[in-house]
């Protein structure tokens, strides 16, 4: 014991800390006690942490390695985190997208300083600054853009994203190999400073699209001379308000404010942390001794119950649903016929789920496309919990009182929240329509091959919308979109996606889109259990952290105020 | 091992090799055969936990490249293809094409044309030859997940779970040998009986309920100790303490059984009889004896505490090796999982090595001859 506390200890508790350690393991395992009241205090007394008090810079963290710093082929939360500051798009997402009362608020100018969109709706025209730099000093040009996307769009190039850029005029085509002259998409540099985009239809949430970093221009130079290493920290140039200063892998990124971003005075963060932590507890007992400002992650239902009341708390509303997605294509099957999934839609009580089994942490859904998108107004009551009707409905459909209904499998991914769900449904669906359930858990990767392939029968599921319009909704249940997995197709459907596609007044489109979200709803393959909401801490001294649907926080639009000096730490020195 | 014959000339052995020429020789040449013979039969045993795991990765369902939403699967599929020589090999066999993808080799903007390649996660010896020779030439080839190479991130992991494993080495022997002695030399009385409790109860205590305990107190509600993360050295105690524990526990059961056994022999009774004191007594004839047991079992311990820091790794979010294994099963990035098995097998094959080697340093009798 002494050998080990002699040879580097920098504090002086620390001594005393192994000689208990020691105490309670060797002399006393089985004196629980002082642990739980620790717990119990620290449970009493919330307020008493400081979120960030340790940390040395503003600091956060990510549940993941990013698996690329490359923002043409990167696709998850933890890297869009990176990409957002380290790089610019045209456009950038604005700091919430709570209260607004157009669209057009979302977004923000980035690299671009205004737009002009022609009168059809399809053509925009970009106008760079002239002083947005890459971090080695270069000026942004438009060619920096065209060549970056016309990267993504290589045929077979591993973009996750490519098909976001699917709505610029013939690049479907260019990316699938059958136009091969450049040329032909819709993307032309005018000069240096302007950047003219067309589109296939017109499309209202381009802007929106823009701000998205598939769309982030990348070094090409580079890029073509060092292959994937281009992202590096050693080799990496950067267009953002920030530059990556290190990488330690399963630890940490550090980024460091850019002396060549052009609105580099209204970057109030000189630096920032990105900690590494894949464990959601480690996440919260991180946040809870004072080594995060922002747990960065939503936390899960069973970690952030007990923090409910804390002042550091936020609750976000989400662009997401959960639902369970049905498999129309056994003919077998009874979920085929509509009236039975209907059925089964009626008979969950969302409510409940929401308020008994979920714990009022998320939104109760009756709809598929989430509340509260700008200009959008959801069709009717949408499902609502009606166990009468979902009786008749089962009877009509030669199932009365569930007799005779095979026993179906409800498939769902290994977690906590899902099962509780799960099983929530599961006893719902005996208690109202007399039918028994089999609840099957898979690993992810199992799961998720399941569901490709539809090997299943009713699935959890989740979506999350990629920019603020239905159309990231419903686009996904058209006839042979890769996101449907459910066999279901539907001609009237289809043809309403088309129609508001092409439709130039955004008034009528809205309608066009609530009419196909009506019919999603009366007889598609869903049934929304509810909307997500982003469940996180955040230091309450934090400002300009905005509630933000797309969980989409730029660092440029934070402040710290200088710290508070941290209360009821003594213990830690 | 055989039984002492001589007891008394046993312990007024030197200690060591030292001072053994006539036989020096001899030993020193069988060591090295021994050592040789040992190191080819570990390459064999190393190939064949290579060709069974590289099966076997393929036979999990699912592949690195399916995500929740509709990806570019196609192309990441192709990304990392390991039917893909990733350099030169001579007369490379016939590659079947992937069905509905047509791979586009890129450099930057650069189109060169379509190669054909076999699916990912479908097994062929074709990927079996490519790996062995990525192996040959020193490679690990890259993650299948993320921008870096498997060398690169098994690299930057290894030297924090090493530490940990040493760490939590000295921790177990530390309270562990002092333990097992005075329950030993105290036997049937109430330190024995004291100690011995706290040793079952160590044994029992797995470490994914003991590590958030220590958080628990001592993070959260003492703030002595960073919870999650490996800054500085300090941040590295709770996480060697939750995983030495347990060996701590087990070694002092291992030091009394030893102790015991060692105690009532012939020679301790003559050194005994000699007049030299009990400290004596214990300290120079009893406790090399008595430490055989632990000294055997030093190597699967350590080779234990390397590979079975796992649990503790995510615990305390630790940037090791075990976190890399769990993620790299789940994400099934398949070249990351084969680095860590073989990087962990090759652990464990060296370290019984040198445990065997090193226990002649202890009891010179033991033989390397079969």
């Amino acid at each position: 014991m002494v050998m080990i506390s002699a040879k580097t200890m920098g504090k002086r508790a620390l001594a005393g800390a192994l000689v208990g350690a020691m105490a309670l393991s060797v002399w006393g395992c089985d004196k629980k006690q002082p642990a739980a009241g620790g717990q119990g205090e620290a449970r009493g007394g919330q307020a008493e942490f400081v979120a960030g008090s340790e940390a040395d810079m503003f600091t956060f963290a990510v549940a993941a390695d990013p698996q690329t710093l490359d923002p043409g082929r990167m696709s998850g939360a933890p890297e869009g985190r990176i990409a957002f500051n380290l790089f610019e798009g045209l456009m950038m997402p604005g700091p919430t997208t709570e209260d607004l009362d157009d669209a057009s608020e979302l977004v923000v100018p980035g690299v671009a300083e205004s737009f002009e969109l022609s009168e059809d709706g399809r053509t925009y025209t970009f106008k760079l600054r002239d002083d947005a730099k890459w971090s080695n000093g270069k000026a942004v040009t438009a060619s920096d853009f065209e060549r970056s996307w016309r990267r993504v769009l290589t045929p077979d190039f591993p973009s996750d994203y490519q098909s976001f850029m699917w709505v610029i005029q013939n690049a479907e085509a260019f990316s699938k190999g059958e136009v091969t002259e450049w040329s032909e998409v819709g993307v032309k540099v005018i000069d240096d400073r302007t950047l003219e985009v067309t589109l296939t239809q017109p499309t209202p949430y381009f802007p929106e699209l823009v701000a998205f970093y598939t769309f982030f221009p990348v070094p090409m130079d580079l890029v073509e001379e060092k292959g994937n290493d281009w992202t590096r920290p050693e080799n990496i140039i950067t267009n953002g308000p920030y530059e990556l200063e290190s990488y330690r892998e399963q630890q940490d990124l550090l980024l460091k404010k850019s002396e060549n971003y052009w609105d580099k005075a209204n970057v109030a963060l000189d630096q920032a942390r990105i900690r590494i932590i894949q464990d959601t507890n480690a996440a919260v007992n991180a946040y809870r001794t004072g080594e995060l400002h922002w747990s960065g992650t939503s936390l899960p239902v069973a970690q952030i119950t007990g923090l409910l009341t804390h002042p550091d708390y936020m609750q976000e509303p989400m662009l997401g649903t959960y639902y369970y997605r049905i498999n129309v294509t056994d003919e077998e099957s009874p979920l085929t016929d509509n009236r039975v999934r209907q059925a089964l839609a009626m008979s969950v009580d969302s409510r409940s789920l929401v308020e008994d089994t979920m714990n009022n942490l998320f939104t109760v859904a009756n709809h598929f496309v989430p509340q509260g998108l700008p200009g959008y107004e959801s069709p009717g009551e949408g499902i609502t919990y009606d166990v009468a009707r979902a009786k008749e409905l089962l009877a009509e459909a030669g199932y009365p009182d569930g007799e005779g209904f095979p026993r179906i499998q409800l498939l769902y991914n290994v977690d906590e929240n899902h099962k509780l769900i799960a099983e929530a449904v599961q006893s719902m669906w005996k208690r109202n329509l007399g039918i028994d359930i089999q609840l099957v858990n898979k690993e992810w990767r199992t799961y998720l091959q399941d569901v490709s392939s539809m090997n299943y029968e009713i699935a959890r599921a989740g979506w999350i919308g990629d920019y603020n319009d239905p159309m990231t909704f419903l686009d996904m249940w058209e006839t042979g979109n890769g996101n449907n997995n459910t066999g279901w197709s539907d001609e009237e459907y289809d043809a309403l996606l088309n129609q508001a596609r092409a439709e130039r007044d955004p008034a009528q489109r809205m309608k066009l889109l609530a009419q196909a979200e009506a019919i999603v709803l009366e007889r598609g393959p869903v049934i929304p259990v509810y909307y997500y909401t982003n469940n996180v801490l955040v230091s309450r001294f934090l400002e300009g952290f905005e509630p933000h649907n797309r969980d989409i926080h730029l660092l440029k639009y934070m402040s710290l105020p200088e710290a508070p000096a941290a209360e009821g730490t003594e213990a830690s020195e | 091992m055989r039984p002492f014959h001589d007891a008394a000339r046993f312990y007024e052995r030197p200690t060591g090799l030292v001072g053994r020429s006539p036989l020096r020789t001899n030993a020193e040449s069988a060591v090295t055969r021994f050592i040789i013979r040992r190191l080819l039969s570990s390459v064999v045993v190393i190939l064949i936990i290579i060709t069974l795991s590289l099966w076997i990765t393929r036979q999990a369902p699912s592949n690195p490249c399916l995500q929740e939403r509709e990806a570019n699967a196609c192309a990441c599929i192709k990304e990392h293809a390991l039917d893909r020589p990733i350099f030169p090999v001579h007369n490379p066999p016939p590659l079947t094409p992937l069905e509905g993808c047509q791979y586009w080799e890129s450099s930057g903007s650069l189109v060169l044309g379509p190669i054909e390649v076999l699916p990912l996660s479908e097994w062929s010896e074709t990927q079996y030859v490519i790996y062995v020779a990525t192996l040959l030439q020193g490679s690990l080839g890259g993650s299948m997940v993320t921008d870096r190479t498997v060398l690169e991130t098994l690299g930057a992991a290894l030297p924090y779970t090493i530490q940990l494993g040493i760490q939590a080495l000295l921790i177990a022997l530390l309270i562990g040998v002092p333990a097992g002695l005075i329950a030993g030399l105290r036997q049937n009385t109430l330190p024995d009986y004291g100690v011995m409790t706290v040793a079952m109860v160590g044994v029992s205590i797995p470490n994914f309920v003991l590590g958030p305990l220590l958080i628990m107190l001592f993070s959260l509600k003492l703030g002595w100790f960073t919870a999650v993360g490996w800054e500085s050295w300090s941040d590295s105690v709770l996480p060697s303490i939750t995983l030495g524990l347990f060996y701590a526990a087990y070694i002092a059961r291992l030091t009394r059984g030893g102790m015991l056994e060692v105690i009532r022999k012939d020679y301790i009774r003559t050194a005994r009889a000699k007049g030299l004191t009990e400290q004596i007594v214990v300290l120079r004839h009893a406790l090399k004896g008595a430490l055989l047991p632990v000294v055997s079992y030093l190597g699967p311990a350590f080779a234990a505490l390397l590979t079975g820091s796992v649990v503790v790794e995510e615990i305390f979010n630790l940037p090791g090796v075990g976190t890399h294994f769990v993620r790299s099963a789940l994400n099934r990035d398949y070249n990351l999982v084969l680095g860590t098995i073989i990087l962990y097998s090759s652990l464990l094959v060296v370290l019984n090595l040198v445990v065997d080697i090193l226990y002649t340093v202890l009891d010179p009798r033991v033989s390397y001859d079969d």
